[in-house]
C-alpha cells in the first residue's frame, strides 16, 4: 500500500461508522481498519475526475417498474419452527435483554 | 504442487439423469459413490461446510421410488448437485461461512432449490464461501479455506470457491454459485471449470442471502455447457417472490436460433489488456486465432468507464451491504453474545460474529451512505453505473459479444493477498463491469499457465444473451487445446 | 402575561395502518389482537434471502388516502431508514423518502381553516415488544419478548405542514383526518388499537416572528385526549424554557399521561444518520393516470361536505352534532327523514343523541317510520319523553310508531282529563298560580312538572302549556 496517500477518513470517523454499524473495535482494529479503509476510499477518489453532472444514478441495473402482488393470504409458517432456532424466547416470543431508552 | 485433480470417471449430470431415467442406475448408487468421494476427499479440499447426506438419500429414495411406481423422472434425475452457502435449504444448516449464522437452519427453500428439488436433483451438501460472499479466495471462511484441486497450496478464487473446486474435483457434476463482482467466473477461472452470471433477474434471488442486492445472480457450475443448460433450464425464470425477477419465457433466451461463430462480431475491451500476464495473454491470442478462424470479426473497443467500475462496485456493494446484513443482531436467528441490554447484545454479537472482512465492508458501506458523505461516494458511484450501462450499450450497438480474460491472473497462493484487502479487490476488476450493467457473462477454461493453472475466459453479451454466451462457450471450449 | 407574546407551530405525522387483508410484503394476515406470532413469514420476519413483493391494494389504499387529501398522486420508490431496533426484524425500514407516493395536499377543518399536507407515503411497521419483568419500569425489566404480527403492515404516515395554532385545533385536524380516513375505507382509524398513531412536532416563537422555534417529537399520544394535553404541556414547558433564559433542545420526548409530563428519549448522537437509499429490491412505482382517475372516482363523499349537506337544512347549525351523525355514517339516512318531511332541527338532536346508541338498528328501520315518530314529537302528539319510549320499542318489535304509542296507552290523555287535572293542582298551588297569572313566566315548568309527575310523563308539555294560557285568560 502507497502510505504516501492521504489518509481521508480518520480514526474518529472510523470509529463513529463502527457505533453506526453496531460493532466494537479494539485500538489494533481502529488503527489497520482506518488505513485499509482509507485505501479503497483513496481509490474510489477516481470518481470525482468524471464530470457526472448529467447522469441520473442508477440504482438498479434494469428498469422494471408496477411489480404487485394481489392482496390475498396465504399460511403463515409455523411458529414453533422459527422460535426453536431463535437464540432466547419465551413461549411465544423472541426474548431479548432489556431494551433502553423508552417505557 | 499436490493436486486432487485425478483419474475418477467424470460422468456429466446429463448423463447421470439420462442413466436415471432409464432406470440404468439407480439414484441412490450414484448418490452413494459421490457422498463416498466427498467423504474421501473433502478434507484435503474443504469445499463443503456442510455435507447433507440425510437429505441427498431421502432424496435419491424418493427419486427411485417415484421411478419405480413408473413416474417420469425430472431433467436432474438424481444429479448430485453442490449448493452455495448461502443459498437456504429448509432444515439443512444455513451458515454463509459465518460464525454469526453458526446453528441456523432456515424453515423455507430458495426459489432455485424448491425447483432442482421439483428437477429430482439430488443436494449432497452446501459448499464452502467467503464469509457472505464478501472475497475473492474463499480464505475469508469461518469454516477454513477451500484448497484449489490444481494446488493445494493455492486459493481455488471466491467467493464460490467450494462450488468451483466441487465440480473441478468432479465430488458434484454440478454447482450453484452467486456472483455479485466476479464470484461465480473468478472462481471458475481459477478452478478450470464453466462458470456463468446470468443476466440479472434471470434467476430468482428469493431465498439466496443477500449481499449487494442490485448487483447478486445465482448461476451454475459445471463441465459442459450441455449441463449449463440443464441446470440453467431449470433454475431460471420468473419468480412472484422476487420482485426484480425478469417475467418472459426462457427457452428462447436459453436455446437462440442463431449461434455461428461465422460473422460474429468479437469485441476485444482495450481497457482489460493492461497487466496481463504473459500465459494469460496467449490464450487470448489464442481463443481470439479460432474465432478468426472459425469467421467471426474480431474488433478491438474502447469502453473507458471500466476502469471507474472497481471504484463504484466497492462503494454500492458494501452500502447495500452494510444494510443487508444489518438483521444480523441476534435477536431471531443465529448466534448470540450476552449483553446487559439489546444494544450491547447487538454490538457483542456483530462484533464477534462477523469476520474482518465483513467488518470492513460494513463499515465502508455505512461510511459510504452516512450524512454528508452519500452524494460524494454512494450518489457518484450510482452515476457512474449509467455511465457504465450507456457505453456498454453504445459498444453492442457494434459488436455481439466482448472477450477477455476472467482474471489478470491465474489462482494465487492462500494467504497472498490476505493482509492487502485493495489488492485482493483488484482480481475483481474484470468481471465487476458486467455486474453493474447487470449483463451476463461466462468463464470458459482456456489453456492453462506455466504451472499447469487453469486460465479462464470471459465472455460477455447485452441482458438476455445468456444462451448466446452458451454456444459460443461451446466453441471456444471444443478449440481449447486444438 | 409574557405567555402571550409566544405562539406555538404544531405539526403532526399521523400513521395509520392500512386495512389490506395482507401485509405489505407478504401474504401473512394483517389481523389485530391474534396470537403473538403466528402471523409470520420468512419475509415479515427478515429472514435471511427473503424478499418484498409489494402489495397492490396498499398501493391503491394509499393513492386514495393522497386523493381524499387533495394531493398529487406521483411515481414513486421506496428508500430503505437503517436504525437497529429489535422489533424492525431487518433492522430497517422500508419507508418512502425523497419520492413519496401522494405530495402537496390540503385537509380543510371548516370553511375558514385548511391545512396543508406536505405528504403522505407508505411504509411498514414494526413488531411489537413486551416488556418482561417484576414491575414495568424499564431499569427493573428482565427483558422484552418481541411479537412480529404487526411487522410488515402496510402504514401511510401523513405529513402536516406546520400550520397547526393550538392543541384544540390539533385535535380537530385529527378528527377530521380520521372521519376522511374512515370515510374512504382505507383504515380503521382506531388510535386506542394503535391502528392511528399520532406524532407531534412542537415549537413555540415569539408573535410576529417569522422563523420556527426548535422542535421537539412528542410521541405516545394514544388519544385525542393525549394529543390535547401533551401539547398544551409542551407549549407551557417550552415557554418556561426561553423564559428562563435557557434553549429548548431538540428531541423526542415521550408523552407520560399518569404524569402527564413529556420526558425525553434518550438520545443518540447518531440518532438521526439513517442512511437512507433506495430500497434495491423493490421497483418504482407509478400507477398512471388512467387507475388514479378510476381511485379519485371512487371516492365518497368527504365528510365536510356531508356535514355541509345536513347543516344547510338548518336555520341554527349544529356542526357538532352534524359531525356526530356522519362519523357514524347516519347521515344518508338523516337526510332521507327530512325529505320525506321530518324537521331537520328535531331530526339532527335525535339522530346525534338517542339514535347514535343503536346506529345498526337504526339503519334496520324503514325512513317512512323514523318520520313517523319525527313528526309524532314534534306535532306534540307525544312528549320527548314518549317519543323516546317509543324509539326504544320500535327498535325490537318494529312496528309504526303510532300503534307503539297506543299500545303504551300514550296519548290516552284527552285534554279534558288533563284541564280537570290542572283545576287541581291549581286549587292546592294558590301562590304559584297568582305569579303565573302576573306574568311569571318561570312558574310554567312548575305547573307542567306537576302534571308530569302526576301523569308519569305522559303528558305532553306544549298541551300543558296551551291549557294553562288557555286558563289564564278565562
Amino acid at each position: 500500500m502507497d502510505n504516501n496517500e492521504e489518509q481521508i477518513i480518520s480514526k474518529q470517523d472510523v470509529s463513529y461508522v463502527a457505533s453506526l454499524a453496531r460493532l466494537d473495535l479494539n485500538d489494533d482494529e481502529l488503527e489497520s481498519f482506518t488505513v485499509q479503509l482509507s485505501a479503497v476510499l483513496v481509490h474510489a477518489k477516481d470518481l470525482s475526475s468524471i464530470d457526472l453532472s448529467d447522469l441520473p444514478p442508477t440504482s438498479h441495473p434494469l428498469a422494471l417498474k408496477n411489480v404487485f402482488r394481489l392482496d390475498t393470504a396465504r399460511e403463515s409458517i409455523s411458529r414453533e419452527e422459527v422460535l426453536s432456532v431463535a437464540p432466547q424466547r419465551t413461549e411465544t416470543g423472541f426474548l431479548v435483554p432489556p431494551i433502553l431508552g423508552e417505557d | 504442487m499436490q493436486s486432487r485433480i485425478d483419474t475418477f470417471k467424470f460422468d456429466s449430470a446429463s448423463s447421470i439423469a439420462s442413466q436415471v431415467s432409464k432406470g440404468r442406475v439407480s439414484a441412490m448408487e450414484i448418490t452413494e459413490q459421490h457422498l463416498a468421494r466427498i467423504k474421501s476427499l473433502n478434507s484435503d479440499l474443504n469445499a463443503f461446510i456442510t455435507v447433507s447426506d440425510n437429505l441427498a438419500r431421502s432424496q435419491a429414495e424418493k427419486i427411485d421410488k417415484k421411478f419405480k411406481n413408473g413416474e417420469t423422472l425430472g431433467p436432474l434425475a438424481g444429479v448430485p448437485i453442490a449448493i452455495k452457502d448461502n443459498i437456504v435449504v429448509r432444515g439443512v444448516e444455513t451458515t454463509c461461512a459465518s460464525k454469526i449464522l453458526k446453528g441456523w437452519t432456515p424453515p423455507y427453500n430458495a426459489t432455485v432449490i424448491d425447483k432442482l428439488i421439483e428437477a429430482d436433483a439430488v443436494i449432497v451438501g452446501k459448499s464452502n464461501m467467503d464469509e457472505f460472499a464478501m472475497g475473492s479466495s474463499t480464505e475469508h471462511s469461518a469454516f477454513g479455506p477451500t484448497k484449489n484441486p490444481f494446488d493445494l497450496d493455492r486459493v481455488p478464487g471466491g467467493s464460490s470457491g467450494g462450488s468451483a473446486a466441487a465440480v473441478a474435483a468432479n465430488l458434484v457434476p454440478i454447482a450453484l454459485g452467486s456472483d455479485t463482482g466476479g464470484s461465480i467466473r473468478q472462481p471458475a477461472a481459477f478452478c478450470g471449470v464453466l462458470g456463468l452470471k446470468p443476466t440479472y433477474g434471470f434467476v430468482s434471488r428469493y431465498g439466496l442471502v443477500a449481499f449487494a442486492s442490485s448487483l447478486d445472480q445465482i448461476g451454475p457450475f459445471a463441465k459442459t455447457i450441455e449441463d449449463m443448460k440443464l441446470l440453467m433450464t431449470v433454475i431460471s425464470g420468473h419468480d412472484s417472490n422476487d420482485s426484480t425477477s425478469l417475467n418472459f419465457e426462457t427457452t428462447p433466451v436459453l436455446n437462440p436460433s442463431k449461434t455461428d461463430i461465422k460473422g460474429l462480431r468479437v469485441g476485444i475491451v482495450k481497457e482489460f489488456n493492461e497487466g496481463l500476464t504473459s500465459n494469460i495473454a496467449v490464450s487470448l491470442k489464442n481463443a481470439i486465432e479460432k474465432l478468426q478462424v472459425a469467421g467471426a470479426v474480431i474488433e478491438e473497443v474502447s469502453i473507458p468507464s471500466v476502469k471507474f467500475c472497481l471504484s463504484a462496485y466497492y462503494l454500492i456493494a458494501p452500502a447495500e451491504a452494510s444494510s443487508n446484513l444489518a438483521r444480523f443482531d441476534g435477536v431471531r436467528y443465529g448466534a448470540r453474545e450476552n449483553g446487559d441490554n439489546v444494544e450491547q447484545m447487538m454490538i457483542a454479537t456483530r462484533t464477534k460474529g462477523f469476520g474482518d472482512e465483513v467488518k470492513r465492508r460494513i463499515m465502508l458501506g455505512t461510511y459510504a451512505l452516512s450524512k454528508g458523505y452519500y452524494d460524494a461516494y454512494y450518489k457518484s458511484a450510482q452515476q457512474v453505473r449509467t455511465l457504465v450501462i450507456r457505453e456498454f450499450s453504445k459498444v453492442y450497438s457494434s459488436v455481439d459479444i466482448l472477450l477477455s480474460p476472467t482474471t489478470p491472473s491465474t489462482a494465487f497462493k492462500i494467504g497472498e493477498k490476505l493482509d492487502d484487502p485493495m489488492e485482493m479487490y483488484l482480481s475483481d476488476i474484470m468481471t465487476i463491469p458486467t455486474n453493474l450493467a447487470g449483463h451476463p457473462a461466462i468463464n470458459v477454461p482456456f489453456g492453462s499457465d506455466d504451472s499447469g493453472l487453469p486460465i479462464g475466459l470471459q465472455i460477455m453479451a447485452p441482458a438476455l444473451k445468456d444462451g448466446k454466451l452458451l454456444s459460443i462457450a461451446n466453441f471456444l471450449l471444443s478449440q481449447e487445446g486444438n | 402575561m409574557e405567555e402571550e407574546v409566544y405562539e406555538p407551530v404544531i405539526g403532526l405525522e399521523v400513521h395509520c395502518e392500512l386495512k389490506t387483508i395482507t401485509k405489505l410484503w407478504c401474504g401473512c394476515k394483517n389481523e389485530f389482537g391474534v396470537e403473538p406470532n403466528t402471523n409470520i413469514c420468512p419475509v415479515c420476519l427478515g429472514l435471511p434471502g427473503s424478499l418484498p413483493v409489494l402489495n397492490e391494494q396498499a398501493v391503491k389504499f394509499a393513492a386514495m388516502i393522497g386523493l381524499a387529501l387533495n394531493c398529487e398522486v406521483k411515481p414513486s420508490i421506496f428508500h430503505r431508514k437503517n436504525y437497529f431496533y429489535p422489533d424492525m426484524p431487518k433492522d430497517f425500514q422500508i419507508s418512502q423518502y425523497d419520492q413519496p407516493i401522494n405530495v402537496n395536499g390540503f385537509l380543510k377543518l371548516d370553511k375558514n381553516v385548511t391545512i396543508g399536507v406536505v405528504r403522505a407515503h407508505m411504509e411498514e411497521d414494526t413488531g411489537k415488544t413486551t416488556h418482561i419483568g417484576s414491575s414495568g419500569r424499564i431499569h427493573e425489566s428482565s427483558g422484552a419478548s418481541i411479537d412480529y404480527n404487526r411487522a410488515g403492515v402496510p402504514l401511510v404516515e401523513i405529513v402536516s405542514a406546520p400550520e397547526i395554532k393550538s392543541a384544540e385545533e390539533a385535535k380537530k385536524y385529527v378528527s377530521e383526518l380520521r372521519a376522511i380516513l374512515v370515510a374512504t375505507n382505507t383504515t380503521d382509524g382506531k388510535m386506542e388499537e394503535g391502528s392511528m398513531r399520532v406524532d407531534a412536532n412542537v415549537s413555540v416563537r415569539k408573535i410576529g416572528s417569522i422563523e420556527f422555534g426548535t422542535r421537539t417529537e412528542i410521541k405516545n399520544l394514544n388519544s385525542l385526549r393525549s394529543l390535547v394535553r401533551a401539547i398544551d404541556y409542551e407549549i407551557s414547558r417550552q415557554i418556561n424554557v426561553i423564559k428562563n433564559g435557557e434553549k429548548v433542545k431538540q428531541e423526542t420526548r415521550h408523552w407520560n399521561e399518569d404524569a402527564s409530563t413529556t420526558v425525553p428519549l434518550r438520545s443518540k448522537e447518531e440518532a438521526d444518520d439513517y442512511r437512507y437509499f433506495p430500497e434495491p429490491d423493490l421497483v418504482e412505482v407509478d400507477l398512471g393516470n388512467d387507475i388514479v382517475r378510476q381511485l379519485k372516482q371512487s371516492l365518497p363523499v368527504m365528510p365536510l361536505e356531508r356535514r355541509q349537506r345536513i347543516i344547510e337544512l338548518l336555520k341554527n347549525p349544529n356542526e357538532d352534532s352534524a359531525f356526530i351523525v356522519v362519523d357514524l355514517d347516519l347521515d344518508g339516512l338523516l337526510l332521507e327523514v327530512v325529505k320525506q318531511g321530518a324537521d331537520a332541527e328535531l331530526a339532527l338532536k335525535r339522530f346525534s343523541n338517542e339514535f347514535a346508541g343503536y346506529v345498526e338498528e337504526v339503519k334496520a328501520l324503514q325512513p317512512e317510520r323514523l318520520v313517523e315518530l319525527l313528526n309524532l314529537e314534534q306535532t306534540g302528539q307525544l312528549s320527548a319523553t314518549q317519543a323516546k319510549a317509543v324509539f326504544a320499542e320500535m327498535l325490537t318489535t318494529k312496528s309504526s310508531p303510532s300503534q307503539i304509542s297506543t299500545g303504551l296507552g300514550f296519548g290516552g290523555l284527552e285534554d279534558s282529563e288533563l284541564s280537570e287535572l290542572l283545576k287541581g293542582i291549581i286549587s292546592n298551588c294558590p301562590n304559584e298560580w297568582n305569579r303565573f297569572k302576573d306574568g311569571d313566566g318561570k312558574v310554567q315548568q312548575f305547573f307542567i312538572g306537576q302534571v308530569m309527575k302526576a301523569t308519569k310523563g305522559q303528558a305532553n308539555g306544549k298541551v300543558v302549556l296551551s291549557l294553562l294560557e288557555a286558563m289564564k285568560n278565562s
